[in-house]
């Protein structure tokens, strides 16, 4: 597991160890480590089906895990959960609520539940701009508007820690970047927003850190600026005889796939002018040559590749 | 634990179903009284020639002698004994007094309202599962027992309110249709009316308490329901087999009919003679049973709710 917390939390929001989860025959969370950070927006990603809402229905004690610890706000989880679930607010997949009634009043039973003064509710539909529509029953309301009636629900209670599962899922690009903005404004006045997506260029644009998860395990976690650093640039070359690109490119020490026509070059000290020299100088002349950065997409493809998953299993098992 | 109650009966207050519940039993109870209103319209003289003749012919005809006289019955309530009826009233329509007359109109929806207070309080909890709102809530109120608690008091004060709005109106319609047909000089109740009605509401209340928790401890409604009516089947088909008063007792719809008439009389021939009518349990120790069976049901639909992984 790729590990790149620089400089090292002070506190942290959420620490889970070893955790284990199977739903009868299939392993949905196998030994999955994860922190998130205290401040700031954490993301966690990993493919469909990988176990990212099944760790949150752990961390919230809607589904209990088979093994492992969970520490939210510093309290033990499930069992120390109510203590804490004050500060905690969550929306788990797409929003649920009573669908004959109207966003005030689900918003209404909610805050009778824990205590919250009326005129909250009014606050919170205002703060998401729903205020227009507090009279429209649930079930007659877009997407878009569930998940804005979510993020106000989550906001009742006025808490420190957020944790939003899948929150863009169905929305077009304005909800998306409404929801983007409304988390990142969030973690800007000092809360944590722990957001699960598969929609990483999303993600990139507003995480601070992030947790990769693939297969029910922890692949990598870190500052996002850190585990960029950290994973290879490489060196994008067209040419016109590729397999004698490869060999040239091979014989001076780099590593070189061939993708579809084109190479891929890497090497600990990268230098594309040094590439293209070396072409030159064996009469091969690119017709494209790039130096692509690590982005968190190509970083999350490369972690979640099958292979990849296949060998860290292995070495997990070993 | 008062803030989810409170939550709870905000949420019950507000659901259209159990409003329009609510309205099709008022409905169905003022509709009862008008389709029985016939039985406390006073005889009118027409009515009284037509007996006479009646009575006249069958003397003539010399059937008096063997003739059994008849029994007015409704239902399971009260009965013109036909000891009272003699000479031309052997052939009139029976006429009901007040209390007989309500009695009547709420006997015959009682077992209605009893299936319907068990499927407000299964609806009631298993509507959150499906809609998955019982997952929200509990990412705001984790503590599963004191959710599964307060949606149980709530579903049980939903079946008092169904069995409530039942007798209000059915006795609001009686006394109006009583008062319209005979005046209010005869409107007075006999004793055992109130108990009757007392019995029918807190026969409710245990119903949608068990179909709550039957909820709970199933995770769905529609398996609480079945599983429900298949028990109550179950028992009363025992119920027809067994005679022995030890076996009986067993049973829980001889306790739910116990709870409803105040006792529950069964019919025995150990020695293969004419059966004879015993009592087998009363209202109290019913109510005991009852009370303790959905003591069982709870600390069931606690441990088993608490073990659920919700999914939705």
């Amino acid at each position: 597991m790729i590990r790149q917390w620089n400089p090292e939390p002070a506190k942290w929001a959420i620490q889970v160890r070893g955790l284990h989860k199977r739903f009868r025959n299939v392993r949905a969370v196998a030994d999955l480590d994860l922190n998130v950070p205290l401040g700031g927006v954490h993301g966690l990603l990993g493919p469909n089906g990988s176990g990212k809402t099944t760790t949150i229905r752990m961390l919230l004690g809607l589904v209990r895990a088979d093994s492992g610890t969970m520490t939210i706000l510093g309290s033990d989880a499930p069992a120390r959960l109510p203590d804490v679930i004050d500060s905690v607010g969550a929306i788990v997949e797409s929003p649920r609520f009573g669908p004959n009634l109207s966003l005030e009043r689900n918003l209404e039973i909610l805050a009778t539940a824990v205590g919250a003064p009326r005129r909250r509710v009014t606050e919170v539909l205002l703060e998401v701009g729903l205020a227009g529509r507090a009279d429209s029953l649930f079930r007659t309301c877009s997407l878009g508007m569930k998940q804005r009636l979510a993020i106000a629900a989550t906001l009742l209670k006025q808490p420190q820690l957020l944790i939003f599962d899948e929150p863009t899922n169905g929305l077009d690009p304005a909800g998306i970047h409404e929801i983007r903005e409304t988390m990142r404004a969030l973690a800007d006045a000092g809360r944590t927003v722990l957001v699960s997506s598969h929609l990483l260029s999303e993600v990139q644009l507003i995480a601070d850190s992030v947790s990769i998860i693939g297969r029910g395990r922890i692949l990598a976690e870190g500052h996002l600026g850190s585990l960029l650093t950290a994973a290879e640039a490489h060196v994008v070359v067209e040419v016109a005889d590729p397999v004698r690109a490869h060999e040239v490119l091979r014989q001076r020490g780099y590593r070189v796939e061939v993708v579809g026509g084109r190479l891929d070059v890497r090497s600990d000290d990268l230098d594309a002018a040094a590439v293209a020299r070396a072409l030159g100088e064996a009469d091969l002349w690119p017709t494209h040559l790039s130096h692509e950065q690590a982005s968190l997409e190509s970083v999350f493809l490369e972690l979640t590749r099958p292979e990849h998953l296949t060998a860290t299993q292995g070495r997990g098992a070993a | 634990m008062m803030p989810l109650l409170r939550a709870e009966f905000l949420r019950l207050a507000s659901s259209r179903a159990f409003l329009i519940s609510l309205l099709a039993v008022a409905g169905l109870a003022a509709w009862l009284a008008g389709s029985f209103a016939n039985s406390v319209r006073p005889l009118s003289d027409a009515e009284r020639s037509e007996a006479v003749t009646d009575y006249n012919a069958w003397v003539a005809a010399g059937s008096e002698a063997e003739a059994r006289l008849p029994t007015a019955c409704a239902g399971d309530g009260p009965c013109i004994e036909a000891s009272d009826v003699t000479g031309p009233q052997m052939f009139e329509r029976p006429t009901f007094g007040f209390s007989e007359y309500v009695t009547n109109i709420v006997q015959q929806g009682r077992l209605l309202i009893l299936f319907l207070a068990l499927g407000v309080g299964a609806w009631f909890v298993g509507a959150e599962y499906l809609s998955g709102s019982l997952g929200t809530q509990l990412t705001f109120t984790p503590r599963r027992s004191r959710v599964l608690w307060s949606k149980a008091v709530a579903a049980a004060a939903a079946g008092f309110a169904l069995a409530a709005v039942w007798i209000a109106s059915a006795v609001t319609v009686c006394v109006l249709v009583f008062v319209a047909l005979r005046g209010s000089d005869e409107l007075t109740s006999n004793g055992s009316l109130g108990p009757m009605l007392l019995r029918i509401v807190v026969a409710c209340v245990l119903a949608a308490a068990v179909g709550a928790l039957v909820t709970f401890a199933l995770g769905g409604a529609r398996r609480a329901v079945v599983v429900v009516l298949l028990l109550a089947i179950g028992s009363e088909w025992l119920r027809e087999a067994l005679q022995n008063p030890w076996e009986l007792v067993t049973l829980p719809t001889v306790h739910i009919q116990a709870l409803l008439n105040g006792e529950y009389l069964g019919y025995w021939n150990p020695n293969k003679e004419l059966p004879e009518e015993y009592l087998v349990t009363t209202f109290w120790p019913s109510f005991g049973f009852l009370a303790a069976l959905l003591g069982v049901l709870a600390v069931v639909a606690v441990v088993s709710f608490r073990r659920q992984d919700i999914l939705k």
